[in-house]
């Protein structure tokens, strides 16, 4: 959403901005204002608010950027088990497992998935989400000698997701072991949450 | 630049940044002159023409002067706006010049886009009692009698986001008369003066430094402000005029890094008809306090540091 404030004075690019974000959860404006106060107050809004904001500055005005929302808050759709909102601060980790082997080959791909959830139990190396999609979702519903590993690294502390989209895909919905359904927005959320990301 | 006047009979001219003229007439009386008008800073007209006087009579009661006459300027869209609203204005104002007792003798209106209104005062003081922002000497108190924030909470009304009750308080302070307290600044013997207004807090002590050739330090935590102010602060809701009031004096500015940002602000807030600032020895800054209690030591004026204003939390 772009909203051009240029030739209007305070307080009305704060206003247009708090009325454009006030309608939804999640939302990015960019607000053309050509008056140095503008931008200052624009920022304290944002601040005061808890949104993200920047400016760039172009030859004859500011953009001021504001992002309301695109945090990490995760719907379980298991209302019954532990609610699976993860904390706000930004975490160590995002693991996103979208295989149910590691390499080309099957049967060798097998035995490096199996080892690499048992050194991660053993060095205590755990990540703070683990996110299964595509075939990886096998991993956490029909895989018992991993769904047992998954367990483990699960009472360690890790946050274990898999996909709906994929559980559906491979008819496993109502087979899920260990962890919570998610959605995608868990990667896309990812970018910005975690300090790393890693695809598998 | 205006060309300087330059006349024995004239105490204060053009050239020292006062807000009026003093010419003196005999041995015991100076007249004292002055005018300000501006765009309505409140949605009642009639509380707009209350403010709109009170802010015109101040700068003669910041010199420790008697306001006598006073004549209303009008600019008013007469074509697209009920003229009810501008027998509004004129009651509000004509409501606060009886009770400063000041005499409403005339005016003069021209058509205009947009309403703005204020008042010519005429004044009158002892030529060797008038009180300037220059004078100030070190460790005097500085006292302030209004609360600061007034700028902010208009814009925040501006923009539908003040509540009525900081709408309310923000009018109750901008049409309070100056009159007691320069009464008591006049019994209890003040060094220096000016009235809080465009330049905010920082900015009026800041020319009254230059003025006394001295150092100012304030304590933010005693300076008095509307509650509502920070929150709106924090939100935003910051005119232009208090940006630039930072930028003209920061070269001239220490602030304590931990003065919170909001408040900070505020210190700069271009205010209203607000307050005066005053400079007083210490002894005589108790005397004042009696008979004007509602007003806070805000500060000291030093030595060192001169044009400098020290900000501590």
């Amino acid at each position: 959403m772009l909203i051009d404030a240029r030739g209007l004075g305070c307080p009305k690019p704060v206003i247009m901005a708090e009325e454009e974000l006030i309608k939804a959860d999640e939302g990015i404006v960019e607000i053309l204002v050509d008056n140095e106060a503008s931008v200052e107050n624009l920022t304290k809004f944002a601040t005061k608010n808890g949104f993200y904001s920047e400016t760039s500055e172009e030859n004859t005005h500011w953009c001021v950027k504001i992002v309301k929302g695109y945090g990490c808050e995760v719907q379980s759709h298991h209302p019954k088990e532990k609610t699976s909102v993860i904390e706000e601060q930004e975490k160590d980790m995002l693991l996103i497992i979208s295989s149910d082997v590691i390499g080309k080959e099957e049967e060798l791909g097998r035995i490096l998935m199996k080892g690499f959830f048992e050194t991660m139990k053993v060095t205590k190396e755990i990540p703070h989400t683990m996110f299964f999609l595509n075939a990886g979702v096998k991993l956490t519903t029909v895989r018992e000698e991993i769904i047992n590993l998954l367990k483990e690294i699960s009472s360690m502390g890790a946050e274990i997701y898999s996909c709906g989209t994929c559980l559906k895909y491979y008819n496993l919905e109502s087979e899920l072991k260990v962890g919570h359904r998610g959605t995608t927005n868990h990667i896309v959320e990812g970018f910005k949450d975690f300090r790393k990301v890693v695809w598998m | 630049m205006l060309p300087l006047v330059k006349n024995p009979n004239l105490i204060v001219g053009y050239e020292t940044g006062e807000d009026a003229g003093v010419y003196k007439l005999s041995e015991d009386i100076a007249l004292i002159q002055t005018l300000d008008f501006f765009t309505p800073i409140a949605n009642d007209p009639y509380i707009f023409g209350q403010i709109a006087a009170a802010n015109s009579l101040s700068d003669v009661y910041a010199m420790g002067g008697k306001p006598l006459l006073a004549m209303n300027i009008v600019c008013f869209p007469i074509k697209k706006m009920p003229k009810e609203v501008l027998g509004k204005i004129l009651r509000g104002a004509a409501d606060k010049l009886k009770e400063a007792e000041t005499l409403l003798v005339g005016g003069h209106s021209v058509e205009d886009e947009e309403i703005k209104y204020g008042l010519s005062v005429t004044g009158i003081v002892h030529p060797a009692k008038v009180i300037l922002n220059a004078g100030a000497r070190s460790s005097d108190y500085l006292i302030l009698t209004k609360p600061l924030g007034t700028g902010i909470i208009a814009t925040a009304v501006k923009g539908g986001r003040a509540t009525v009750e900081a709408e309310k308080k923000a009018y109750t302070i901008m049409s309070e008369l100056n009159r007691k307290a320069s009464e008591a600044m006049q019994t209890a013997g003040a060094h220096a003066c000016t009235d809080i207004t465009g330049f905010g807090l920082v900015g009026h002590a800041y020319e009254m430094a230059k003025a006394s050739n001295a150092g100012i330090t304030l304590y933010a935590s005693r300076i008095p402000i509307i509650d509502e102010a920070v929150e709106y602060a924090e939100r935003g809701f910051i005119p232009e005029g208090d940006y630039r009031n930072k930028e003209y004096c920061k070269k001239a500015i220490k602030i304590s890094p931990e003065i919170s940002p909001a408040i900070a602000d505020i210190l700069f807030d271009a205010q209203t008809s607000g307050g005066l600032l005053i400079s007083i020895s210490q002894d005589k800054a108790d005397e004042f306090l009696k008979l004007y209690p509602k007003a806070n030591v805000v500060g000291e004026v030093t030595d060192s540091n001169r044009g400098i204003i020290i900000i501590e939390p």
